[in-house]
């Protein structure tokens, strides 16, 4: 798979890391301004950009890579539901041992 | 071909985007107004307040992403739920104890309902005042 192909279908995970590797560049950035000033007044603005600011980066960073994740599970169960969708009125399957009643008269209808 | 169950492209309905939108959105520009703020002042008295709504603005970005991933979790499982069914159920071969006769096994403290998997079958029967006389208790798994 090409690398464009990859950032393609990885988008999101992309996106997680960048943000992550922010968040902690951010972290980083203000801990060397924090240790460099003696005065609180000078250091308040630092946790309040650098500090808080990397912290909400990186949570939105892992938020993006949950994300992914929970993409991915769905996209599976696209495919096992279209796999059902195909099997179903073949031998192969049993619909009534398969859905509970609602779904499949729903299942039923839609076909 | 049109899935049978649930027809949805993503996981997460488009309130749910923008719910975990504004709260994220909110929670930041309540970070940059608190940033801002506190870098004109001088004295950290004026700055503390502007720390907590910095503190609060994060809190509220993060109740909108645990909002997002909760949201997208639970609409997964229920999907899951629907194409490949629940848990295993727990095996109901054990029956609860009915029988109304009370025995209890010599110089034990529990007396148990004769069918109870505590009961040893050997063991004497007697009435509940009787049982009782002897200082013994209902046991607490077939409960007479």
């Amino acid at each position: 798979m090409s690398l464009g192909r990859w950032l393609q279908t990885q988008w999101d995970r992309v996106v997680a890391v960048g943000l992550v590797a922010a968040g902690i560049v951010a972290l980083v950035c203000g801990w060397f301004g924090i240790s460099h000033t003696p005065y609180p007044a000078e250091q308040l603005p630092y946790i309040l950009s650098a500090g808080i600011g990397g912290l909400l980066l990186v949570s939105i960073g892992a938020t993006s890579w949950l994300s992914a994740d929970l993409r991915d599970e769905w996209r599976k169960l696209d495919a096992i539901d279209d796999t059902l969708h195909e099997l179903v009125g073949s031998p192969l399957v049993d619909l009534d041992a398969l859905l509970p009643q609602p779904e499949r008269q729903a299942s039923e209808a839609s076909v | 071909m049109s899935r049978s169950l649930d027809t949805a492209r993503s996981p997460w309905a488009t309130q749910d985007g923008l719910r975990a939108g504004v709260l994220v959105g909110s929670g930041a520009a309540a970070c940059l107004v608190a940033w801002a703020a506190a870098s004109g002042r001088a004295a950290v008295a004026d700055q503390t307040g502007f720390v907590s709504l910095g503190v609060a603005g994060f809190l509220v970005a993060f109740a909108g992403e645990v909002s997002w991933v909760l949201r997208g979790r639970r609409a997964v499982g229920r999907r899951a739920v629907l194409l490949l069914g629940g848990p295993p159920q727990a095996r109901s071969g054990w029956a609860a104890p009915r029988a109304d006769e009370l025995v209890a096994g010599a110089g034990l403290r529990l007396y148990h309902r004769a069918d109870c998997r505590l009961a040893g079958s050997a063991w004497a029967a007697d009435g509940r005042a009787g049982h009782e006389a002897a200082g013994r208790r209902p046991c607490g798994v077939c409960r007479p």
